[in-house]
């Protein structure tokens, strides 16, 4: 089945901001006596609009692969992606360079999302100040723990006031205070109309979440019934 | 004009990246000094039949030993620094660079971006190495020399690139160092090869460039024009492939 | 030592699970060992300067091709393995047998690039003392393993790191044995890493015989550096290194 991409900059009224159609993917590789994994078989999901959407499933499932095919980094064998508006992705791994200051990389990053200078100025004081890496400004990347390497990872996801932010486990290191602090915001980002799509291992968190999709064997299903479900009954259950 | 402006962000932070590795820089300046000053200081002085082009025709000339190393081991060690810095170039764009892609930055800004930083290194390199090399000999056409070492040099730096896109860092690092030991060190060094180069010889990226700083190196007359001509075109080659390569593995698909 | 057998297996099956450097391991003695022989062979005689004999030349080839495959060899285990080392010790892990494990690896891929290379060699070459030839081979490959590994331990990054083997490699390839195209050579070369290896190897091959000051020497040579790896592995271990460029 072939492959396709629709990217528009700008985002429509319409509400439906990312949409994937059976979307395929498998790992392989041209060298002889190498394993092909097949990943993604036909995986279905929309973004819309204003909602927190989480992407969970067991380890290896696929759940970074779709978010990465989603995004755009990674090539999909089959189906159809097809994205509306400006996209903020915020990686697993903290994809920066490492002798660069955060001042710096925002600089680079803003710069790529066709800011101006003023722009990436401000951009950068606000989410150092709601993320509180203020302090480290001057610091470079490879001095910083991992904590604050992933706020300055998340920070320039979100430099841009993207229309989807996509997010792999986007509070990896982070003390209790700013993991509140993250939700904070992403709850304010979904007010003003992003689409918030994270990757979440914490069963916790599905209450905050307006919908669900669960990656199992190569598909994409929409658990946010059964999760609310699950939500219920354990909130009626007598104590122990 | 945004175009303009993120290819020159992305390149002078960049190189603002690069710069910041000290150890790098004193390894740029220690390694060749180390290694050149030393080769002058124990080459015997003695002269030896060099193949070269005098007036067109191929012909054997009596040289300084010396001067005939100063012109093989200096481009030796640009060529190598260069290449294995576009091998760890390369490695680095792969994980990291893939994501300017998503920020907004097109393929052909950061390419031109990491090309210029790698130039910068580059000519750095050649910088340092002439320098040193320039305290024990002195080139008869000093500037055709230069020419053909940065072009060498450049070529190397994207041939390690290409290494560093196929293979891993071990084998990369193997290659990226025998490649131009053997080129230059051994197939292209007119006192080992006496006689006219195999075919295969010719096929090497130190062909052309080695035989240019050889004439213009160590005799009077400026032969090998042409030879610089086809050092430029096999670089323009090389670069098409890099740039090729280097937009398949950063992965600069979006639609 | 069961931990120590394991751990030797496990690193030996991950380099032949990487079949290029498998492959370019085999394939690299092959080029060099003969590219080095044809192109010396070239060097005309002159009133000063002797004409190398091809098989000279080969034997050049192949001590150079194991030390500077050996050399990055020991660089890359070396960073590679350095935070997944430090998690492993604070789970209680011994940093001495952490350590034995790596450079006996190692050591057991020196041998086996060395067996290559010999094996290469003996095409166009009948050694006088096979088996002392092939042994002085492995040292020589073991002394680059072992400054490849130290530099790793001291110089975490791979760049910067190959820099320093590759250059050592270069002026030891070209400064130290009787290269006829170096003369008046200062005295400290005879410390530089392969300049008895490369004695030994041609005594065993040419006339059947080796200094024992020239294997003493190689022997001290490696001594050293196992403590200077050991000692700086060791630090890394205890205060995480904290080294960064």
């Amino acid at each position: 089945m072939e492959a396709t991409i629709q990217q528009t900059d700008v985002a429509t009224d319409n509400e439906t901001l990312v949409r994937a159609e059976g979307v395929e993917k498998t790992y392989s590789s041209v060298l002889p006596f190498t394993r092909s994994v097949p990943v993604l078989s036909g995986a279905d999901l929309e973004i819309r609009r204003g909602e927190i959407v989480g992407i969970v499933g067991a380890n290896g499932a696929g759940k970074s692969t779709l978010m990465n095919v989603l995004v755009g980094v990674l090539d999909h064998d089959g189906g159809t992606v097809e994205r509306s508006g400006t996209v903020g992705w915020c990686p697993q791994e903290t994809l920066l360079y490492d002798r660069l200051t955060v001042s710096e990389t925002f600089r680079l990053f803003g710069s790529g999302y066709g800011m101006s200078p003023e722009e990436i100025k401000d951009a950068k004081r606000r989410l150092a100040e709601e993320l509180d890496f203020e302090q480290y400004l001057d610091y470079r990347i490879d001095q910083l723990s991992g904590g604050n390497r992933q706020k300055v990872n998340l920070g320039v996801a979100l430099m841009h006031d993207p229309d989807v932010l996509m997010l792999d486990e986007p509070y990896t290191g982070f003390d209790w205070e700013t993991y509140l602090q993250f939700w904070d915001l992403a709850k304010d980002l979904a007010a003003d109309g992003t689409a918030v799509v994270m990757i979440s291992h914490l069963i916790e968190e599905r209450s905050r979440l307006d919908r669900i999709y669960e990656v199992r064997d190569g598909n994409v299903y929409d658990v946010t019934e059964e999760g609310a479900e699950k939500e219920q009954s354990r909130e009626g259950a007598p104590d122990a | 004009m945004v175009g303009v402006s993120r290819t020159t962000t992305a390149f002078s932070i960049g190189l603002r990246e690069q710069a910041r590795n000290y150890v790098l820089l004193g390894l740029l300046i220690v390694l060749p000094f180390a290694f050149i000053t030393l080769a002058f200081a124990v080459t015997q002085d003695v002269q030896m039949p060099v193949r070269t082009l005098v007036d067109g025709e191929v012909t054997t000339v009596p040289r300084a030993m010396p001067d005939v190393h100063g012109v093989i081991m200096t481009p030796i060690t640009s060529a190598l620094i260069a290449g294995l810095a576009g091998l760890f170039l390369m490695r680095e764009a792969r994980d990291t660079d893939g994501r300017l892609a998503v920020v907004g930055y097109r393929a052909r800004q950061v390419i031109a971006a990491r090309f210029g930083v790698l130039t910068t290194l580059t000519v750095v390199v050649t910088a340092v190495s002439i320098g040193v090399m320039l305290a024990d000999f002195w080139p008869e056409h000093l500037w055709w020399f230069v020419a053909a070492m940065i072009v060498l040099s450049m070529t190397y730096g994207l041939v390690g690139m290409l290494v560093g896109a196929a293979v891993n860092r071990l084998a990369g690092m193997w290659l990226m160092l025998i490649l131009p030991m053997l080129d230059i060190g051994l197939f292209q060094d007119p006192l080992f090869i006496q006689s006219s180069p195999d075919w295969w010889m010719k096929l090497l990226p130190g062909y052309h460039p080695v035989r240019v700083m050889v004439d213009t190196g160590l005799t009077s007359g400026v032969d090998t024009a042409a030879s610089l001509g086809w050092s430029v075109v096999y670089l323009a080659v090389i670069a098409v492939c890099t740039v090729f390569v280097y937009y398949r593995e950063t992965r600069f698909h979006r639609g | 030592m069961r931990r120590f057998a394991v751990g030797v297996q496990s690193n030996v099956r991950t380099f032949l699970r990487t079949p290029l450097n498998a492959i370019l391991a085999i394939v690299l003695p092959l080029v060099v060992i003969e590219g080095w022989g044809q192109a010396m062979a070239g060097l005309p005689s002159m009133p000063t300067v002797e004409a190398i004999p091809i098989d000279l030349g080969r034997l050049l080839g192949g001590i150079f091709g194991v030390a500077i495959i050996a050399g990055l060899m020991g660089l890359v285990q070396m960073i590679d393995a350095r935070d997944a080392d430090q998690r492993l010790v604070r789970t209680g892990y011994p940093p001495h047998v952490l350590l034995a494990t790596r450079l006996a690896t190692l050591a057991t891929v020196t041998v086996v690039v060395a067996a290559v290379n010999y094996a290469v060699l003996r095409l166009t070459i009948e050694p006088d003392a096979s088996v002392a030839a092939f042994a002085f081979l492995a040292l020589a490959g073991l002394v680059y393993a072992f400054i490849g590994a130290l530099v790793g331990a001291v110089m975490p990054r791979l760049f910067e790191g190959s820099l320093v083997v590759v250059f050592l490699a270069m002026m030891d390839a070209f400064l130290s044995g009787d290269s006829p195209l170096a003369a008046d050579v200062p005295d400290f070369v005879q410390y530089f890493p392969l300049y008895h290896p490369k004695q030994l190897l041609q005594s065993a091959v040419f006339e059947g015989t080796f200094a024992t000051g020239d294997l003493l020497f190689v022997g001290g040579y490696i001594l050293v550096l196992l403590a200077a790896v050991t000692a700086i592995f060791g630090w890394t271990m205890r205060t995480a290194g904290g080294w960064s460029a």
